[in-house]
């Protein structure tokens, strides 16, 4: 094939990859369903811009290092803390729910259908898979009760992994029906084996590496993207797809490890990431022969019912048998199974695989898993939010503030924030301090913030925002470093004690929270003003006039807006637009 | 907001009534710049009949009070009403500019 086209290809791929994920966030809408549709229309069923039909060796390698890719990321993403949530379904799933998902799959396809039982099989094996690519942003999107989510994630990751040893077992066993189940099942535990070894092996060469400083900074995402790479084809090399558990493994140390430069490896693999899967999808979209779907009509339609409505249901239910889960838990569970990159990229590898040794109806494998892809991606995509209310199973709102320095200016907040039905919580390691706030029936913790114990005592399920408001413009940075982190860039505020800190704007947008209130205050004045009845902070109700919203006379600036049920923090700037404010007035 | 300038023995004084916010600290700011080009280098800024005082206010003085140290000379603001003398003390500007309760004290010694 010339260069020229497959300059094209690429390129072309990697503009509508990144088109195609630009559309979906704005329309708030699953990107896969706009990567198959610009694959689909870019490929050779409609337009004929992508050759990908004739690039099947690069699509190949493509498809690898994208795979390894996507799993590493994955694994980093793991918080093996998490499992202890929900330790028995999670464990039930990935042990049983692969094998279980595949019979009942094997055995609908091959009745409905009518396909042989080696294409069955094999194609209930790739769909045992759920999507991370998918799965992820989804319940980015759908919040979902913890547990439930950690159950999702969970299975979208390791599932991944033992799914995909398991398609490649099947594809062996398939392929060499001569062989005894024995020496199947041997390759399948071999292959397992090989990838938990070579895993472990590169997380500790990974944990090794990365707190030193053994490589230069600039070159550290490189060079870990090269040495997964590298044990990815050496395990695989050894043994056909077990690079697959290696990188997820390995992902999965590497995330556990509690360095400062992990946020960065995480930030680069996340967008390598998005961009292998944006980029293979649309290619492996427009290689869909849409007449393979439509060949099989009306059984096609029952097969594919079948595999979300008894497979799905047939595996959750055994799986969480003796479970923590509820039955709206459960049904939630069934209902969110969306198939994605894995799948995809194994059905037009395997695909590629079974029609040139002749197997027969090995089309139908692609079509199917794609026609299930697209099914589930878009049905389960935009019903997974009014499912998750009919279930009941959404999280609560995260609307809570947590004020992190206890005294008589957050007390009274906090007392006003709750008037207004926003959870609050306080943080202050000074047992002195907290006292105030007990005596006031607050839900305030003793302890240091920056101590994972005393997050997890404190409870962030509910908590949106973070303000800092400490007498220290240090410690109050330093804290909404870690409110950034852990609730995002936007949910970390601080007061700055006074106009001629050392703190900067510029170090406040590089480092720390957004400024809190209208200006830079003095939480020690403060506090000393409100001791003596100079100042108070209250709800404030103003009165709208043909120039706008009038002061009352005692008024000194706003400190939070009160609209539509919500509450916002004033930052400096912000012009009045709502006539409820809590705000700081002369007393 | 009304700003009135005058002159008391080569001292300019100036007086901003009303609200000093977003929406009007851009004319205070550009009054106080053409007064630091023409040559001022001393000035107070009453605020006797200021009603209220935002952050972009303050900043419009802390920017003039910066340019007249670059050129030698200094800002005294005077006569703040309780409201504004709040927002001075616990933002900390009184700690930093000259604040007096009387425009003939701020006069003093200038």
């Amino acid at each position: 094939m010339e260069s020229e086209a497959v300059l094209q290809t690429l390129a072309l791929a990697i503009f509508l990859g990144i088109l195609a994920q630009f559309v979906a966030s704005k329309l708030k809408l699953p990107s896969i369903i706009f990567l198959m549709l610009f694959g689909i229309v870019a490929g050779p069923e409609v337009l004929h811009l992508l050759h990908s039909r004739e690039l099947t060796d690069i699509i190949s390698a493509l498809i690898s290092v994208g795979v390894a890719i996507i799993l590493f990321e994955g694994g980093m993403t793991l918080n093996i803390q998490d499992l202890k949530s929900a330790p028995r379904a999670i464990v039930n799933i990935i042990v049983f729910g692969p094998f279980i998902t595949m019979a009942t799959i094997a055995v609908c396809l091959h009745y409905i259908l009518d396909l042989n039982w080696g294409i069955s099989a094999l194609t209930g094996a790739i769909l045992t898979v759920s999507g991370p690519t998918v799965v992820t942003p989804l319940l980015a999107r759908v919040r979902v009760d913890r547990k439930l989510k950690e159950v999702l994630n969970w299975e979208s990751i390791i599932v991944d992994a033992v799914g995909a040893t398991l398609m490649v077992v099947t594809l062996h066993f398939v392929l060499s029906a001569s062989e005894s189940h024995l020496t199947t099942i041997g390759h399948f535990l071999g292959r397992l084996a090989l990838g938990v070894v070579t895993g472990y092996l590169t997380g500790k060469l990974l944990l090794f590496i990365v707190p030193r400083k053994i490589i230069a900074h600039e070159h550290l995402n490189i060079a870990i993207l090269g040495i997964i790479l590298f044990a990815y084809w050496g395990s695989n090399h050894i043994a056909s797809e077990s690079g697959l558990l290696t990188v997820t493994i390995a992902g999965l140390m590497l995330g556990q490890l509690r360095h400062p430069v992990l946020e960065e490896i995480k930030g680069f693999k996340e967008q390598l990431s998005t961009l292998t899967v944006s980029v293979l999808f649309i290619l492996l979209a427009s290689r869909i022969d849409l007449g393979n779907i439509t060949e099989y009509g009306w059984p096609m339609a029952l097969a594919v019912l079948s595999i979300l409505f008894v497979a799905r249901p047939l595996m959750i239910f055994l799986t969480t048998l003796k479970t923590r889960l509820n039955l709206r838990e459960k049904l939630f569970l069934v209902w969110i199974a969306p198939r994605g990159i894995i799948a995809a990229a194994t059905a037009s590898l395997f695909t590629i695989i079974l029609t040139a040794n002749h197997y027969p109806q090995a089309a139908a494998l692609e079509s199917i898993v794609f026609l299930i892809i697209i099914c589930t991606v878009v049905l389960q995509g935009l019903t997974a939010a009014p499912m998750a209310q009919l279930l009941k199973v959404t999280a609560p709102p995260r609307n809570g503030y947590l004020l992190v320095g206890v005294h008589r200016f957050s007390i009274a907040l906090a007392k006003l924030l709750l008037q207004e039905g926003i959870p609050v919580k306080l943080v202050d390691n000074k047992k002195d301090n907290i006292s105030g706030a007990k005596e006031a029936g607050l839900d305030v913790t003793c302890g240091n913030i920056m101590d994972e114990e005393v997050l997890e005592k404190i409870g962030l399920e509910r908590i949106g925002t973070m303000l800092a408001l400490t007498e220290s413009d240090e410690t109050n940075t330093l804290v909404c470093r870690l409110g950034r982190k852990l609730l995002g860039i936007d949910s970390a505020y601080q007061v700055v004690n006074t106009f001629f800190s050392d703190i900067t704007d510029e170090v406040l947008l590089n480092f720390g929270g957004q400024l809190a209130f209208e200006m830079k205050i003095s939480i020690k004045t403060v506090n000393e003003r409100l001791e003596n009845g100079r100042l108070k902070v209250e709800k404030v109700n103003l009165k709208k006039t043909e120039k706008g919203f009038e002061l009352p006379e005692n008024f000194l600036f706003p400190l939070f807006f009160l609209k539509k049920g919500r509450v916002t923090v004033a930052k400096e700037d912000d012009r009045i637009t709502t006539p409820n404010l809590i705000a700081i007035t002369i007393g | 907001m009304e700003i009135t300038v005058t002159d008391a023995s080569g001292v300019k004084v100036i007086r901003i009534e009303g609200h000093l916010d977003t929406q009007t600290s851009p004319d205070a700011q550009a009054q106080l710049a053409q007064l630091i080009d023409q040559g001022a280098t001393k000035l107070i800024v009453n605020f006797e009949k200021l009603d209220y005082i935002s952050s972009a206010g303050l900043r419009v003085l802390l920017k003039a009070a910066k340019q007249l140290k670059g050129n030698s000379g200094e800002l005294r603001i005077c006569s703040l009403n309780e409201v504004v003398q709040e927002v001075f003390d616990i933002s900390g500007f009184t700690t930093i500019l000259t604040v007096t309760k009387t425009e003939p004290e701020a006069l003093e010694g200038f």
